[in-house]
């Protein structure tokens, strides 16, 4: 029996994330929405790295002046995969700029978001 | 062991869900970056529940306001209804 707890929960909704990112980035035909998917398969990588850090019953891992010097690299949660995360989350809204800029382009030489009708390569 | 944090990460993770597949399937390309939006703003809360308030809090900025706005720049710019 799988104990429901909040790590298990939320690598549930990482795994859901990602299935329906890579999903929507292979199958959907909209431009805009593989942009969209690729978002969303973002969000869950994320959402995975920062679920291996959690510790249950933890701290946030912030030395604040109560906490005693010993109980608190035992309780807090580790700050490795939130610290790539944030990074990660900067990163992933300059890329998505990248990506619609790279589809404006697309639009105005094919006239067409449909990515089928832009690897046929008619011209407008 | 059902306390209200974890009513509010269940609350969450099918907002996760729904809004993921939502926007996904809408055929009008603005309400599929709004709904995109809503899925960041429900991801927001789940890392604050799992102890990042600092992510919650760049989340919350950066991928639901900034992430939208540089989508629906996009859709302005080309077109609004997918294409058949």
């Amino acid at each position: 029996m799988i104990e429901l707890n909040l790590q298990f929960l939320s690598f549930m909704a990482a795994a859901v994330l990602v299935v329906i990112g890579l999903g929507g980035m292979l199958f959907l035909d909209n431009l805009i929405k593989k942009i969209i998917a690729f978002t969303l398969l973002s969000d869950g990588v994320n959402l995975a790295l920062v679920t291996l850090g959690y510790v249950e019953g933890g701290i946030v891992s912030i030395l604040e002046p109560g906490t005693s010097g010993a109980a608190f690299p035992t309780n807090a949660v580790l700050i490795f995969g939130p610290g790539i995360v944030l990074t990660n989350i900067v990163i992933g809204v300059s890329t998505t700029a990248v990506l619609v800029a790279v589809t404006m382009v697309l639009y105005q030489r094919y006239g067409t978001l449909k990515a089928s009708k832009v690897l046929k390569g008619e011209r407008k | 062991m059902i306390d209200a944090f974890m009513v509010i990460a269940y609350v969450m993770v099918i907002g996760i869900a729904i809004g993921a597949v939502a926007a996904l399937l809408q055929k009008d390309l603005l309400r599929a970056a709004f709904l995109s939006g809503a899925e960041s703003i429900a991801l927001a809360f789940l890392f604050q529940a799992l102890l990042a308030p600092d992510l919650g809090l760049t989340q919350a900025i950066v991928a639901t306001v900034l992430m939208p706005g540089i989508i629906i720049i996009g859709i302005f710019k080309t077109r609004r209804h997918e294409e058949e």
